[in-house]
C-alpha cells in the first residue's frame, strides 16, 4: 500500500512539474484539487505542521482513500513532505499565472538572444 | 327456400384451393395486426421514455438553477461576514447536486458531470473552511472564496445552458 501511495505522490509531482495536471484552487488556501479521469484528487498542505494529506474522491464527492505523509513513513516509505511543499509552491504559481508569465518572458528573451539567421 | 347442401359445397373441387387462400389471407391479416400492435406499443414506450428524459432534463435545470441561486446567497453571506450561514449554504449546494438523479445525469455530457462533481468537492471544502473560520480556527480570504464561487458559477451556468439546449421545445 505504501509503495502505491508513494508511486501516486511521485507521479503527481512529475506530471505537475511537466504541466500535465491542471490543479484548481479551493476556498481553503491550503487545499488544491485536480481531476484524474472520473476521480478527483485533493491535496491538503499544512503549513503549520509542514505535512500533507492526499485524498482520492469518488464520482459523488465521497472520500475513497486518504493518506498523509506520516502514513507513508510509518509503512517504511520516505518522507515526501519537502517535495510536496515544492509541488504546492508550483501549484500556487501555476494558479496565479506566474509560471506561464515567466515562461512567456523567457521565450521572448530567448527570441531576442538568438539571431534569425 | 332450399336448405344449404353442405356436402355439395365441401365436395366442390375449388373448395380446398380457396380454403387455403382464405387461410393465408387470414394469416397475413393476423400478422399485420400483430405488427401494428407492436409498433403502437413501441411508439408508446418511446413517448414515455421521451417524457421521462424531458423530466430528467428539467430536473437538472431546476437543481443547477437552484445551485446558482445558492451561490449568489453565499456571496451575500460572505459580504455580511456570516460564515456559519456560508457553511450551511455550501452544504445545501451539495444536497442540491446530490439530488440530481442518476437518470438525469445521463442527460449531461461527461464534461458537465465532471463540473457537478468538481462543485460538490469544492462545496465540501468551502463548508469546512467556513465552519473552521466561524469557530476561529483558521482565517479565510473572502475575496479568494468569492473568486472560487465566480469560477464555479460560470461552470454551472454552462451546464444549465447545455441541458437547456437539449430540451425539446
Amino acid at each position: 500500500m505504501s509503495s502505491k501511495w508513494e508511486q501516486l505522490v511521485e507521479t503527481l509531482i512529475r506530471l505537475s512539474s511537466n504541466g500535465k495536471l491542471d490543479w484548481q484552487e479551493t476556498s481553503d488556501p491550503e487545499i488544491f484539487q485536480t481531476r484524474v479521469g472520473s476521480r478527483l484528487l485533493q491535496l491538503e498542505w499544512s503549513s503549520i505542521f509542514e505535512t500533507f494529506t492526499l485524498k482520492i474522491l469518488g464520482a459523488h464527492g465521497g472520500v475513497v482513500d486518504s493518506f498523509d505523509a506520516d502514513d507513508i513513513v510509518n509503512l517504511g516509505g520516505k518522507n515526501w513532505s519537502p517535495e510536496v511543499e515544492n509541488l504546492v509552491v508550483l501549484i500556487k504559481r501555476n494558479i496565479s499565472g506566474a509560471e506561464a508569465e515567466l515562461d512567456a518572458v523567457l521565450d521572448a528573451l530567448s527570441e531576442k538572444e538568438d539571431p534569425p539567421f | 327456400m332450399q336448405p344449404i347442401d353442405w356436402t355439395t359445397i365441401y365436395s366442390w373441387p375449388g373448395y380446398d384451393f380457396w380454403g387455403v387462400i382464405l387461410s393465408l389471407v387470414g394469416f397475413i391479416f393476423s400478422i399485420g395486426f400483430a405488427v401494428r400492435a407492436s409498433m403502437n406499443a413501441q411508439r408508446a414506450a418511446q413517448a414515455a421514455e421521451s417524457a421521462k428524459r424531458s423530466i430528467s432534463k428539467l430536473d437538472v435545470i431546476t437543481e443547477c438553477s437552484k445551485v446558482l441561486r445558492l451561490f449568489k446567497e453565499i456571496r451575500v453571506r460572505i459580504d455580511a461576514d456570516e460564515w456559519d450561514r456560508v457553511s450551511e449554504l455550501a452544504e445545501d449546494v451539495g444536497v442540491a447536486i446530490s439530488g440530481v438523479s442518476e437518470v438525469a445525469r445521463l442527460e449531461m455530457s461527461e464534461e458537465s458531470q465532471e463540473v457537478m462533481s468538481d462543485v460538490l468537492a469544492q462545496m465540501i471544502v468551502m463548508s469546512r473552511s467556513a465552519d473552521k473560520h466561524y469557530h476561529n480556527q483558521s482565517k479565510v480570504d473572502p475575496v479568494k472564496v468569492k473568486a472560487v464561487l465566480g469560477k464555479l458559477s460560470q461552470k454551472m451556468a454552462s451546464v444549465v445552458g447545455e441541458v437547456k439546449a437539449k430540451v425539446e421545445v
